[in-house]
């Protein structure tokens, strides 16, 4: 017999279910994955709403930009205090108060008008950061009680593809609310975005009224006999604890720390890959992402949700069958496999073969895939599956929470200096993001090797580990500061010489990047404030002209353009103001 | 570790669902007498055979989309009876074969007999073949029980 034969034969000997489990399992597996799904549709709607938001209040793109970030801050947050109250109130009443907490607030949005000003939106979206937080810690928690150890890795597997359901839910939904619809006697016009507020907590709603019949918090609870799943933390029956029992236990693992590092690791680079990446196509494989997105970038779009749900769960079974459940050895190999794709893709990058060209492309998308597989591999066996190894049934909602939240935190220290690399670096080259991206999943791999080794029995060699992943950090912070400040001023000369020219040949668009470019490096520099002065101040003209001759749709298109240009120093929000209601009184004129 | 301990008493709605979840895993183990099949049997072929009238009265452009569910559930109604049938008999196997065996040879051959054949021989291949399951499907019908019913 093989190795993964005999495997394969203790696993299913070990595995023996009573009759009747694995459906029920399997129900109550896909309510509570269906319930976080509709968890996504109630936050990733704001994605497709901040078009209409800004053209309504007359926001920048950077105001919507904060937005998502101070949601980002508050979901962390609410990761860490939420799984602390999940392990005391359980997974099904944390789930619950999430989606109504969200349902409520959503509505709130999507029918109350003092949401028009930026604090009152993004007071009300953070409040929607924090409850939407009660969902990941709740799910995990419900499923810690009904899998054992070995079976967990699968489960953490088809969470990826929760997520991904989610995600592609809302992106079905939202060009459909936006495109306007009719429901018996209740019709929507087109571009009504507060919709896509409205409607995906309806949806949340039916799934928590099905959620509340038909979960149910454990086997116990569902009638099958104790000892049906063995918890190898505390089997003794029940599903919580008092709120300071979890707070110590979890906080005075050192499991759960290597694992939070590791996964702030993963947050950098996935969040980098996910969101950086319509940016890259554009700027180095020169596709047009607006009007005409070529066939190989939708390809890789649709391809890399694909992957990134078969490499979640090929690693989860894989940590089940070969490894016992133990996920620290197969995140570990992950990270590495992670850190050599990136750092092909850094040198292939530095040596400029990815660009505009049927090779550079193909290559370009390649590294894409093979990223979204590894990243989204570690993401669910380290989000998902450790948690509820280290917890156990009573207290993987904090263990959840505490992990979870590193994801993001790690998230935003990859994104800033991402963001402050591509900064000054040269048009096209993203050898920054790779190379930031290579050293987060470096660092990671380190974290599972010191635990690797922590576990072995090797306390020396793990805590030498650490002592190296410290130097790294150092080495890093300081190799990254000298080179950001060589670049620096190489950069401030590109963009300004760019700007002047695109502005003296009357290219618009490119003189209008490149001056904003710079002015977010050197702020007071006045060859490019002048530049987009003068921009803004044509578009300030032209809004005006335009209400003068009673055309309302262009006067508020300049009026967005110079707020675009100015943000919240622009005087052109009470041009806008002035065009929306001339635009409405007009309406309502061809109405009548 | 110090936890409280808990007894769960699960509420009986929680013990509806197991039950249900119980049904889904042994609903192919069970067996059926004659009467019964008879009883439960005929209608479910009454119903398939209406969803087929219906989606030849559907013109062209309309699709038939209430009648497919039905059908859909209907059939896997009618394999779960004939299931139990066949585990009443005791056959399963054999039985199966008769019913599905001449449904494949027509599939498999039934285009060329009618394009190389004259209308005459084809048409009583087919009604042989048809008559085949027919027959078998009345015996489940009559026959009486072979052993003990599996449980």
């Amino acid at each position: 017999m093989s190795i993964a034969e005999a495997a394969k034969h203790e696993w299913e000997e070990q595995h023996q279910h009573p009759l009747g489990f694995k459906t029920r399992r399997g129900l109550n597996w896909f309510t509570v994955g269906l319930m976080y799904a509709m968890f996504y549709m109630c936050r990733y709607n704001f994605r497709f709403a901040g078009a209409g938001m800004r053209a309504e209040f007359g926001w920048s793109t950077g105001d919507i930009a904060n937005l998502a970030a101070w949601f980002s801050v508050a979901y962390g947050t609410g990761q860490l205090l939420n799984g602390l109250f999940c392990d005391r109130i359980g997974g099904r009443a944390s789930m619950l108060i999430g989606a109504i907490g969200s349902i409520l607030v959503n509505v709130l949005i999507g029918f109350s008008p003092w949401t028009s000003t930026f604090a009152a939106f993004a007071a009300m979206w953070m409040v929607n950061g924090y409850i939407q937080a009660a969902g990941t810690p709740g799910m995990v928690k419900i499923n810690a009680a009904w899998f054992n150890k070995e079976e967990r890795g699968l489960f953490s597997g088809i969470f990826g593809f929760m997520i991904q359901s989610g995600q592609a839910m809302i992106s079905m939904l939202a060009p459909w609310i936006l495109a306007g619809f009719s429901f018996l006697a209740f019709a929507v016009g087109p571009g009504e975005w507060r919709m896509l507020f409205s409607i995906p907590p309806i949806f949340l709603g039916l799934v928590a009224v099905w959620f509340y019949f038909v979960s149910a918090e454990s086997p116990d609870d569902a009638g099958f006999p104790h000892g049906t799943i063995q918890d190898d933390v505390d089997n003794s029956a029940g599903t919580t604890v008092p709120v300071l029992e979890s707070f110590k236990f979890v906080f005075s693992n050192p499991l759960v720390w290597f694992y939070a590092v590791a996964y702030g690791c993963t947050g950098a680079v996935r969040h980098a890959a996910d969101q950086l990446s319509p940016l890259y196509f554009e700027d180095v494989l020169g596709f047009n992402m607006k009007t005409n997105l070529p066939l190989i970038a939708s390809f890789t779009l649709v391809l890399v949700p694909i992957v990134a749900v078969c490499g979640s769960v090929l690693s989860g079974w894989a940590s089940d069958r070969f490894f016992r459940g133990n996920r620290y050895p197969v995140a570990m190999v992950l990270y590495y496999g992670e850190a050599c794709v990136i750092a092909a893709a850094t040198t292939v990058m530095a040596l400029g073969i990815i660009g505009p060209t049927t090779g550079g492309i193909l290559l370009g998308c390649l590294f894409l895939v093979l990223i979204a597989i590894t990243a989204n591999s570690t993401h669910s066996i380290v989000g998902a599956a450790a948690p509820v190894d280290i917890g156990g049934k009573k207290m993987a909602g904090f263990a959840s929470g505490v992990i979870d939240s590193f994801q993001y935190y790690g998230a935003a220290i990859g994104l800033v200096i991402t963001g402050l690399m591509l900064d000054v670096s040269l048009p096209g080259n993203y050898t920054v993001w790779f190379g930031i991206m290579t050293c987060f999943a470096f660092f990671g791999g380190c974290a599972m090797l010191s635990l690797l080794l922590r576990q072995r029995g090797n306390p020396l060699a793990s805590r030498a580990v650490i002592a190296f992943m410290a130097l790294l950090v150092l080495g890093g912070a300081i190799v990254g500061v000298r080179e950001y400040r060589r670049m620096k001023p190489l950069a401030l000369d590109h963009y300004v010489t760019a700007a002047a020219l695109a502005f003296q040949e009357g290219r618009m668009n490119d003189a209008i990047d490149d001056a904003q470019r710079v002015l977010r490096l050197f702020p007071d520099q006045a060859d490019a404030r002048e530049i987009v002065n003068t921009f803004h101040d044509e578009f300030v003209a032209a809004a005006r002209a335009a209400l003068a001759a009673g055309d309302a749709p262009s006067a508020i298109e300049n009026a967005q353009n110079a707020i675009n240009l100015k943000g919240r120093e622009s005087d052109a929000r009470a041009l806008l103001a002035e065009a929306k209601a001339l635009n409405k009184a007009q309406e309502q004129t061809i109405q009548e | 570790m110090t936890t409280t301990p808990h007894v769960h008493t699960p509420i009986p709605r929680q013990l509806w669902i197991k039950d249900r979840c119980l049904a889904v895993e042994t609903q192919f183990r069970k067996s059926t007498g004659r009467g019964a099949f008879v009883a439960r049997f005929l209608p479910l072929v009454a119903v398939l055979a209406l969803t087929y009238w219906n989606s030849l009265q559907a013109p062209p452009p309309v699709t038939a989309w209430i009648a497919t569910p039905v059908a859909v559930v209907a059939t896997y109604l009618a394999l779960l009876v004939l299931s139990h049938r066949f585990h009443d008999l005791g056959k399963s196997g054999a039985n199966l074969l008769q019913i599905v065996l001449p449904v494949f040879i027509w599939l498999w051959v039934g285009g060329d007999l009618m394009a190389k054949l004259p209308p005459r021989l084809w048409i009583a291949t087919a009604a042989v073949l048809a008559a085949w399951p027919v027959i078998v499907l009345l015996r489940l019908c009559f026959q009486p029980a072979a052993q003990a019913p599996k449980t």
